[in-house]
Order: structure tokens, then C-alpha cells, then sequence
């Protein structure tokens, strides 16, 4: 289900930026690993039925492993998808480190901002 | 069925994964140019390299096919050579010219050979019923290779010329004194030369051919380079050492001369001894 909805996502997106299935690539596999992340975050005493990713439900610490390395990954499939060839690495991996950055200061921004409540 | 049922249940989610994965990047690669060109460039590429390797396990496969065509070439190849050398010679005394189908070679592989023994003999795949003869001259590409001694239908036995037995007169091509190549050493490398009287000159980098005398080898096929020249007090001949231009451990394809007059050539011979 996870993976239908980033599929339909990422298909959305890349209408906006007029480059189909570059976004969907991305996402399909962000929401695919995103299990196997979670499942090497898991805590000793495992998750709860009510967790939720937040940093109200599992600690600033968690959130942000959590988050980045999704995020990492995500950026690096994106403009590896994006190039289409490993030829350019140097490029791929800039790109990857400062939309890293900005995309990690917008989302604490978020979360800072809108403090979801569970 | 119900197997399938269940690898799907438990696959089902990475098989999903999979097949999105590749949706997206059909997508990726249809609608997108600057994608489209990449695949297209890459696919190309990896198509021409496996193109390229399917044809050269294909070309390895022919090899042998391509071996035999080339041995038999040769055989040609030298035949004329031969025949060129014959006829030039005759020319330029301004007399007759022979028929040049004097020397026929016929291509022959190694069954079974030695070259490390004090007697060495080669073992040739063919024989009398390809029409071999005991005293016809075996050479390979660039050099002697030995004279047959016994030949049985399908096998014919070559006494190398590393061979404490074997004789072969030669010449130093630059001056055409005569000589004869035995194997003294224990290099199979190195041959001597014997019976250069001393009045002629022989220097060390001279090119020794034979000599054409016999009827076993036609005149002018390749020996080797002397490498030592020596003049022994109280000895009225050189003893020269020859450098072999071909190498005897590296034999595998030999052609036989058959001398189309050798018969002749014999029999006239013989015929002055009987009659001493």
C-alpha cells in the first residue's frame, strides 16, 4: 500500500516538474526501504501498536537517525535516477549532500513549527 | 499452485517493489530525452562489447579449421620458394630451365617428438599411404627439421637433426663453402658445422643453408647463424658453432619435401658405383 501511494505520488510530483517517473523511482524505493530502516532502528523492547514516527513518541535522537538516513538515500536514488549514469558521481553526490542539507533544515523548520501532537 | 499463492504472500511486497521500480524507469526512459539518450548510449554499448566477445569465442572455435588452411598455405608457400630459388639459380647460369615442379611439399603434423634426448626422433601423422619414403627431407616454417627413416601406412619416423647420427651438408651462403651439420652439443639450440676447410673465411653472423647436394633437401633452406667460429692448431678445418633459426622445442608443423627426381637422381648414382 505504502508503495502504491508513493508510486501515485511521485507520479504527481513529476507532473509538476515535467520529468515523469524520476520522482517515482525515488519514492517507490524511499517507502520500500523505509521498512528495512525501521526494522534497524527498532528499539530493544520493540515498537508499540500506537508509535508513530515523531519526535514527541520516540526522542530527538531516534527522529533524526531516522530521518536522515531516509532522506540520504532518497536524495542520492533521486539525482542518480536523475543523471541516469554514474559517469557523473561527483555531481550526483554534491547534489545529494546539500539538498541533504536543505531538505533536513526545512523539515526540523516543520516539525518546530507545526509540533504534531502525537 | 497454492506454492505460488504463498511465494506470493511473502515475496509479494518486494515483488511489488521490483515491478514499480521497473514501471518507473520505463517511464523514466520513454518520456524523458536526456534519459532516453543515456539507456540508448549504454545499451549500445553493452550490445557491441557482447557482440564482440560472442565473436571472438566463435573465431576461437574456427581456429583449428583456420590452422589446417594455413599449414597447407604454407606448404605452398615454401614450395614456390623453393622453386623461385631452383629457377633463379638456373637463370643466371643461362641454362635450361628445369620443370619447376621439381620439390612438392606436403603439410604434416607432430604426432610425437623429443628433443632432450642424446638421440632424438620425431613421430609425423602420416605415411606411406599419404606417399612418405624412408630419406625424404622434413623442414618446418623457418629451418630443418630431420630426414624420415621409417614410415609404416599411417606414422613415418623422422630422425632429428638432433641426432648423434645425422649428417646434413650445408653451405655458408656468402661464399658457398661446404660443410656438415652435426649435433655435438647438448643445446638443442646449437649445431656444428664440420669439414669447412680452413682457406675459406667464415665469420661469426654468416647465414648457413643447405646445400642441395642430396636429394633429400633442395638447395637454400634456412639453417641458422654461426655463432662461434674456432681454428684448432693442427686442424685443417673451422669447428663452427650454429645458432638454429628455428627452435626445436617449439615444433608443430612440418611439410615434407617430395623430391619428384630423386629416383632418378639415385638410380644414376648407384649405377657408376655397381659398375666400379
Amino acid at each position: 500500500m505504502m508503495l502504491i501511494i508513493a508510486f501515485v505520488f511521485g507520479l504527481m510530483i513529476d507532473g509538476f516538474y515535467n520529468s515523469p517517473g524520476v520522482h517515482a523511482a525515488a519514492l517507490v524505493f524511499s517507502a520500500y526501504i523505509k521498512s528495512i530502516i525501521l526494522r534497524f532502528l527498532e528499539p530493544f523492547e520493540g515498537y508499540n501498536t500506537d508509535d508513530y514516527p515523531t519526535i514527541s513518541k520516540m526522542g530527538i535522537g531516534w527522529y533524526l537517525s531516522f530521518i536522515s538516513l531516509l532522506m540520504l538515500l532518497h536524495c542520492f536514488i533521486y539525482f542518480s535516477v536523475e543523471a541516469f549514469s554514474f559517469v557523473y558521481f561527483f555531481d550526483i553526490f554534491m547534489n545529494t549532500i546539500f539538498s541533504f542539507i536543505t531538505s533536513m533544515s526545512v523539515i526540523f523548520l516543520l516539525q518546530l513549527i507545526l509540533r504534531p501532537k502525537y | 499452485m497454492r506454492n505460488a499463492i504463498e511465494l506470493l504472500l511473502r515475496f509479494g511486497y518486494h515483488l511489488l517493489f521490483i515491478s514499480m521500480e521497473f514501471l518507473c524507469f520505463y517511464i523514466i526512459i520513454n518520456y524523458n530525452h536526456e534519459q532516453k539518450t543515456i539507456f540508448l548510449n549504454s545499451t549500445n554499448i553493452l550490445s557491441t562489447s557482447i557482440d564482440s566477445r560472442v565473436d571472438k569465442f566463435n573465431q576461437y572455435l574456427r581456429l583449428e579449421q583456420e590452422n589446417d588452411s594455413l599449414h597447407l598455405q604454407n606448404a605452398r608457400l615454401i614450395e614456390k620458394f623453393i622453386d623461385y630459388d631452383l629457377n633463379a639459380s638456373l637463370y643466371a647460369n643461362d641454362t635450361l630451365v628445369l620443370d619447376s615442379s621439381k620439390y612438392h611439399l606436403v603439410a604434416v603434423e607432430i604426432c610425437n617428438s623429443t628433443f632432450n634426448l642424446r638421440d632424438n626422433y620425431l613421430t609425423l601423422c602420416k605415411g606411406s599411404s599419404d606417399g612418405i619414403v624412408p630419406d625424404m627431407g622434413v623442414v618446418s616454417q623457418n629451418g630443418i627439421v630431420g630426414i624420415v627413416k621409417k614410415v609404416s601406412p599411417n606414422f613415418s619416423i623422422v630422425m632429428s637433426i638432433l641426432h648423434s647420427q645425422s649428417t646434413i651438408s650445408c653451405l655458408i651462403k656468402r661464399n658457398n663453402s661446404n660443410g656438415t651439420l652435426t649435433w655435438k652439443s647438448t643445446n638443442p639450440k646449437l649445431l656444428n658445422l664440420e669439414a669447412v676447410p680452413k682457406h675459406k673465411s667464415v665469420f661469426v653472423g654468416d647465414t648457413v643453408i643447405t646445400s642441395g647436394y642430396s636429394t633429400i633437401f633442395p638447395k637454400g633452406i634456412m639453417v641458422g647463424k654461426v655463432k662461434s667460429v674456432v681454428l684448432e692448431a693442427g686442424n685443417n678445418s673451422y669447428t663452427i658453432e650454429v645458432d638454429l633459426f628455428n627452435d626445436p622445442s617449439a615444433w608443430d608443423a612440418t611439410y615434407v619435401i617430395f623430391n619428384n627426381l630423386a629416383g632418378e637422381q639415385r638410380g644414376l648414382e648407384a649405377s657408376i658405383t655397381e659398375n666400379e
